[in-house]
C-alpha cells in the first residue's frame, strides 16, 4: 500500500465532501419556507413579529446576501471546521452532534453486532444445510427482512415486548435495557444484507475447486465452510461495509424517533423540519466524513485479508527446477 | 531425496509415528487415531497393530458395476464399470471429454454431487462395503484412505491461506496431533521437492503452476492413503513440468504399497506412468488390460481410433485432402514480417526479445514454446493488438503503419483457444458469420446469406445449425464456426493461438486437417502458436522455439525437430509422452491405407471416425 494511493484516495474523500456539502446547501436552499420565520416560531406571519429583529437575525447568518456569497461564508467557514450555529438551538452545530452521537453509536454499533452474527448465521446455515427446504426457506429471509418497513418493525415490536408483555422499556435513552428493541428493529435491515451477500458469496466460494481438494481431504462440511469457504467469501462481503453504514445511519433517523431516543436521528429529523440550514448542513457533512472513512478503511483492509493484493517483496517463483530435480532423483527435463 | 517410506502403507518401515495405524485398517481408523492422539500408544501396542499387515490381500478398491445417473439426467453418465486393484497397482484412465473419466473418479471418492444415483453391485475399499456409504464414511475414508489430486492446479487450493496452513489442517482433520504435523508438512513438502521454509509460508499465487500441483500432491499424501486418485494431474501444464510433476507421483508410489489412480487423456502419460490401461468411451469401459498390450494390440475400435488420432512426434506435416502438392513457401515473398520484434512490460527482461518472423503465402509458421515464453505476446504484436517497442512489421514490404486500421483488420485474423469466449453467446451461427461482413461492408445484403451458407460450407458445417447459439454446438463445430468466421473477409494471415489445445485427439486431428485443407485451396498464411510439439509438427512449415521472449530455434519443422541444435528444442521434445514404438504405426498400417516408415495414416475407416465424434466429418492424412 503506497503512500502515493493513500494520498490520492484522501483526495478523493475530499472530493466527495465538498459535493456533499455543495449539493446539500443549494437543495436547501431551495426548500419553501423561511429559516428564520421558523425559528422566531409560530404561524409564519412576519407581520407579527419586529422586522428589524427578523433582518437583524437575517443579517447574522448572511441570509441577505446574494446565494453565492452565503455559499462562499459557508464554505469558508468549513475550512476553518466552523459547521455554523444551529439556527434553532443557538449552539454551535459541532457540539450538537456531539451531544448526539455517543447514543446514535452505541445504537449502531449493538445493532451491527447482532446483524453480523444473525447475518452470518442465516448464510452459513443456508450453504450447510442438505435439506432443499430449510436452504430455501433461509435464503429467502434476506429479501423478507429489507422488505419490512423498519418503522412498522418497530411498533410491532413495541407493541409485543414493551405493551403485551412488559418486558423491554419502550422508549427513552437511559436504561441499558431500553436499546434493545432500536437495536433489534436497526439490525433486522442490516443483517438481511449481510446475509444476503455472504450466502451468495459462499455459494461462489463453495463451488470453487480448492473445496473439492479439501473435501476429499477428509473435511467435514462445517469444517469446509468455516475454515475454508469462508475466508474467502468474506472478501466480497467487506466491499458491503460502507453501504452497511449507510443503512444503519438511514435506519437510525426512523428508529430513534419511533422509540424516542436521542441521537442522530432525531437531530437531523427535527433540524430539517425546523429548517436548520447549518444544523442539517452539518449532519449530512459528518455522515459523509464517516461514509467516506468507512470506505477507506474497507479498501484499506484489503490487502490484509486477501493476501493476492499484497505488494509481497517476495517473487512468484517462475522455474521448476533446483531442489525439485534433486528430490525426483532424475536428471530434470534439461539434458 | 525421496522418503520411501513416506507413505508407509501398510508395511511396519514408518512405525516411529504414532499414527501410522490409521492408514492402514480402514474400518476402525478413526477410533484408533483419536485414541492414540489422546494417549500416546507405547511402542510395542503400535508394533503389534502393524505387524499383522491384516489387509496385504485386501484389494485397496474393489468395484464391479458401478453406474452413476445425474440428477435430472435421463441416461447414467457412467454404467457397468468394473474397476480392482491391488496394493501398489497403477492404472490409467483414459477417455475422450465426456468419456466418463472424472464421473468414475468423483464416484471412487464419494464426490459426487447431491442427488446423484450411484449403484454398484460391489463398491468396498479394502474389505470396507462402501455400496451406501454415508457421508460421515466417506468423510472418514477420504485423506487417510483415499485420496485425490485434483485438476486445475490453479484453482485448487485457497488462495487467502499459506500452504503450511493448508496442508497442517489436512492433517488436522486427518487425526493427527499438533507435534506431529509440522515434521509431517516438512516431510512432505520436501517429497515433492518443496521447501518447508522457502515454500511453506507462501500463498498459492506466489506458486508456479508445477509447484501448486506439486503442493496438491503433497496434500493427498499427506494422511498416508493408500490409494490417490489423480484426475487430470498435469494437463494445465507445460510438458517439461508436467514430466517432473509426473515423476514425483509415480517415484512416490513406486516404493510402497499405494495404489495410483491416473485420469488423463494423454496416452502418452498412460504409457509410461502405468501398468495397467482402461479405456473408457461413453460412460463405460471398452477396453481394459496392461498398458503395453492394450497399446500394441487395441482390440477395442474406439481404443484404435484414440491411438490413430493422438499426435505424436514422427508424423511429419499433414498433407491437404485434396491431393494438391504442398505448395513450397520458400520461394514466395513474405506476406506479414516482423523484424526485431521486442515488447517490453517492465518485468526482468522483455515478454519479446528480437524476435524475425515471416509468413509467406500458403505456408504456416509455428510458435512453439512453454507459458510465458512470449508466444501470444508475439501473435497480439504481428495482429496489431499490441504495440511493438522496437523492430518493424512489414505487410507486403510496406511497414503496417501505412494501411488503414481497418484494412489490417481485414487482411490479418485471429482465431482463440477458448472459442466459446470467443464467440458472442447470444448471436445465432448466421449472425456470427455476417458479422464481419457488415462490419468490412463485403457483398451487399442480399448476397450475404450465400456467402455464409458458402463459409459454412468450407468448414463443413452443416446449414441446419444456422439458427443455433454457440452453446448449442460442439467444442469442435465451435472452433470450425470461429475458423469460418475468421475466413469471412478473405484475409492473407490468420494468426491462431492454441486453436485445438482444448479439444479431443479426434476432433483435434480433424480441426488440423481443415485448416491443412482450407490453406491448400485458399493460400492464406498462418502463424500458429501451441505449445505442443506434436500438433507443430502436423500444421507448420517453419517452426520458431521461444524460450524467455527469445526465440532460442527456429528453421523447417524437420530440421528443427530431427537436427535440434538448441538443448532447449531437445528438452521440449524429451519431455512429450510417447506411446509411439513401431506397435502404433503397425496397427495404423493393419487398419489402414498407407503406411511408410515414418509415415501414418489415421482414422481410416468411418466407424472408427464415427467413434471419435459423430457429428464431426471424418478425415485426417498424414505426409
Amino acid at each position: 500500500m503506497s503512500l502515493r494511493y493513500l494520498a490520492s484516495r484522501l483526495v478523493q474523500g475530499l472530493f466527495v465532501l465538498w459535493v456533499a456539502f455543495t449539493l446539500s446547501f443549494f437543495l436547501l436552499y431551495w426548500l419553501p419556507g423561511d429559516p428564520i420565520i421558523a425559528m422566531l416560531g409560530a404561524g409564519g406571519e412576519l407581520q407579527s413579529y419586529d422586522s428589524a429583529e427578523v433582518a437583524r437575525l437575517r443579517a447574522e447568518f448572511h441570509l441577505d446576501q446574494p446565494l453565492i456569497v452565503q455559499y462562499l461564508f459557508a464554505l469558508g467557514d468549513l475550512l476553518c471546521f466552523d459547521l455554523g450555529t444551529s439556527i434553532q438551538a443557538g449552539t454551535p452545530v459541532t457540539e450538537a452532534i456531539a451531544t448526539a452521537l455517543p447514543s446514535t453509536l452505541a445504537l449502531a454499533a449493538s445493532a451491527l453486532v447482532i446483524a453480523l452474527v444473525v447475518g452470518t448465521a442465516i448464510a452459513v446455515a443456508a450453504t450447510l444445510t442438505r435439506r432443499p427446504w430449510l436452504r430455501d426457506t433461509l435464503a429467502a429471509l434476506p429479501g423478507l427482512g429489507v422488505a419490512l418497513p423498519t418503522f412498522w418493525v418497530g411498533l410491532m415490536l413495541l407493541q409485543i415486548f414493551s405493551f403485551r408483555l412488559p418486558l423491554l422499556p419502550a422508549v427513552g435513552t437511559g436504561s441499558p435495557a431500553a436499546i434493545v428493541l432500536p437495536a433489534v428493529t436497526l439490525a433486522i435491515p442490516l443483517s438481511a444484507i449481510i446475509a444476503q451477500v455472504l450466502f451468495r458469496s459462499l455459494q461462489n466460494a463453495w463451488i470453487h475447486p480448492f473445496v473439492t481438494t479439501f473435501r476429499a481431504s477428509g473435511y467435514t462440511r462445517l469444517r469446509l465452510l468455516l475454515r475454508q469457504a469462508l475466508p474467502v467469501a468474506l472478501l466480497p462481503a467487506l466491499t458491503m461495509g460502507g453501504v452497511l453504514f449507510g443503512q444503519a445511519l438511514a435506519g437510525s433517523v426512523v428508529v430513534e424517533n419511533v422509540f424516542s431516543r436521542q441521537g442522530l436521528g432525531r437531530l437531523a429529523q427535527t433540524a430539517v423540519a425546523g429548517q436548520d440550514i447549518p444544523l442539517v448542513q452539518g449532519i449530512v457533512l459528518f455522515a459523509a466524513a464517516v461514509f467516506v472513512l468507512v470506505n477507506l478503511i474497507t479498501d484499506l483492509s484489503y490487502p490484509l485479508l486477501d493476501p493476492r493484493l499484497r505488494d509481497a517483496g517476495r517473487t512468484v517463483e517462475k522455474k521448476d527446477s533446483g531442489t525439485f530435480a534433486e528430490a525426483a532423483g532424475n536428471e530434470g527435463a534439461r539434458p | 531425496m525421496i522418503h520411501t517410506d513416506l507413505l508407509a502403507w501398510p508395511s511396519a518401515g514408518a512405525g516411529t509415528e504414532v499414527l501410522d495405524g490409521a492408514g492402514a485398517p480402514a474400518t476402525d481408523s478413526r477410533l484408533e487415531a483419536s485414541t492414540a492422539v489422546e494417549s500416546p500408544v507405547g511402542a510395542s501396542a503400535a508394533d503389534s497393530r502393524l505387524e499383522p499387515m491384516p489387509h496385504e490381500n485386501e484389494a485397496v478398491l474393489d468395484v464391479a458395476g458401478l453406474s452413476v445417473t445425474y440428477p435430472g439426467a435421463a441416461a447414467p453418465a457412467i454404467s457397468d464399470v468394473d474397476l480392482r486393484f491391488a496394493p501398489g497397482e497403477t492404472l490409467a484412465i483414459v477417455g475422450e471429454s465426456g468419456s466418463g473419466k472424472s464421473t468414475t473418479a468423483a464416484a471412487l471418492t464419494g464426490l459426487l454431487p447431491a442427488g446423484t444415483r450411484v449403484e454398484a453391485a460391489t463398491h468396498s475399499h479394502l474389505g470396507e462395503d462402501l455400496t451406501s456409504a454415508k457421508p460421515r464414511t466417506w468423510q472418514r475414508i477420504l485423506g487417510t484412505g483415499i485420496a485425490y489430486v485434483p485438476q486445475d492446479a490453479g484453482a485448487g487450493l485457497n488462495p487467502v491461506r499459506t500452504i503450511a496452513s493448508a496442508l497442517s489442517e489436512t492433517l488436522a482433520v486427518n487425526g493427527y496431533a499438533k507435534p506431529q504435523i509440522r515434521p509431517r508438512i516438512t516431510e512432505v513438502l520436501s517429497a515433492v521437492g518443496l521447501d518447508f521454509e522457502l515454500h511453506g509460508r507462501r500463498h498459492p499465487h506466489e506458486l508456479s503452476g508445477g509447484q501448486r500441483q506439486r503442493v496438491l500432491i503433497a496434500n493427498a499424501i499427506a494422511a498416508r492413503p493408500s490409494l490417490i486418485i489423480a484426475d487430470e494431474p498435469t494437463s494445465a501444464l507445460d510438458a517439461t513440468v508436467a514430466k517432473q510433476v509426473l515423476d514425483v507421483l509415480s517415484s512416490l508410489v513406486a516404493g510402497s504399497q499405494t495404489a495410483l489412480v491416473l485420469i488423463t487423456h494423454d496416452l502418452g502419460v498412460a504409457k509410461e506412468r502405468a501398468a495397467k490401461l482402461l479405456v473408457m468411451q461413453a460412460g463405460r469401459i471398452v477396453e481394459a488390460g496392461p498398458t503395453d498390450r492394450v497399446l500394441a494390440e487395441p482390440r477395442h475400435a474406439y481404443t484404435r481410433s484414440l491411438l490413430a488420432a493422438a499426435p505424436h512426434l514422427g508424423w511429419g506435416r499433414l498433407r491437404p485432402n485434396s491431393g494438391t502438392a504442398v505448395p513450397d513457401p520458400t520461394g514466395t515473398e513474405a506476406v506479414l514480417a516482423g523484424r526485431g520484434l521486442v515488447r517490453d512490460f517492465g518485468g526482468d527482461r522483455p515478454a519479446v526479445n528480437g524476435l524475425d518472423i515471416a509468413l509467406r503465402k500458403g505456408a504456416t509458421v509455428g510458435i512453439v514454446g512453454e507459458s510465458g515464453s512470449g508466444k501470444t505476446t508475439s501473435a497480439r504484436i504481428l495482429l496489431g493488438a499490441d504495440r511493438a517497442d522496437a523492430g518493424e512489421i512489414t505487410l507486403h514490404g510496406k511497414p503496417v503503419g501505412r494501411y488503414r486500421r481497418k484494412d489490417l483488420g481485414r487482411r490479418i485474423r485471429y482465431v482463440h483457444q477458448d472459442s466459446s469466449a470467443a464467440l458472442d453467446p447470444h448471436y445465432s451461427v448466421e449472425r456470427i458469420l455476417t458479422e464481419p461482413l457488415r462490419g468490412h461492408r463485403i457483398g451487399t445484403r442480399a448476397d450475404r446469406p450465400a456467402r455464409v451458407r458458402e463459409l459454412l460450407d468450407s468448414v463443413a458445417l452443416e446449414h441446419s445449425l444456422l439458427t443455433r447459439t454457440p452453446r448449442e454446438l460442439s467444442g469442435g463445430q465451435r472452433q470450425r464456426l470461429a475458423i469460418a468466421r475468421a475466413l469471412a473477409v478473405d484475409p492473407e494471415v490468420i494468426i491462431l493461438d492454441e486453436p485445438v489445445s482444448a479439444l479431443d485427439v479426434g476432433v483435434q486431428a480433424q480441426i488440423l486437417q481443415l485448416l491443412v485443407d482450407l490453406q491448400a485451396r485458399l493460400g492464406v498464411a498462418y502463424l500458429f502458436i501451441s505449445h505442443d510439439l506434436a500438433v507443430i509438427e502436423q500444421i507448420a512449415d517453419d517452426v520458431i522455439v521461444m524460450k524467455d521472449g527469445l526465440a532460442v530455434e527456429s528453421g523447417p519443422t524437420a530440421r528443427v525437430l530431427h537436427e535440434s541444435r538448441h538443448h532447449y528444442t531437445r528438452a521440449l521434445i524429451d519431455a512429450v509422452p510417447c506411446f509411439d514404438d513401431s506397435a502404433v504405426r503397425t496397427i495404423a498400417a493393419d487398419s489402414g491405407n498407407t503406411a511408410g516408415t515414418a509415415a501414418h495414416t489415421s482414422t481410416t475407416t468411418d466407424s472408427t471416425a464415427t467413434a471419435v465424434e459423430p457429428t464431426e466429418p471424418t478425415g485426417a492424412n498424414h505426409a
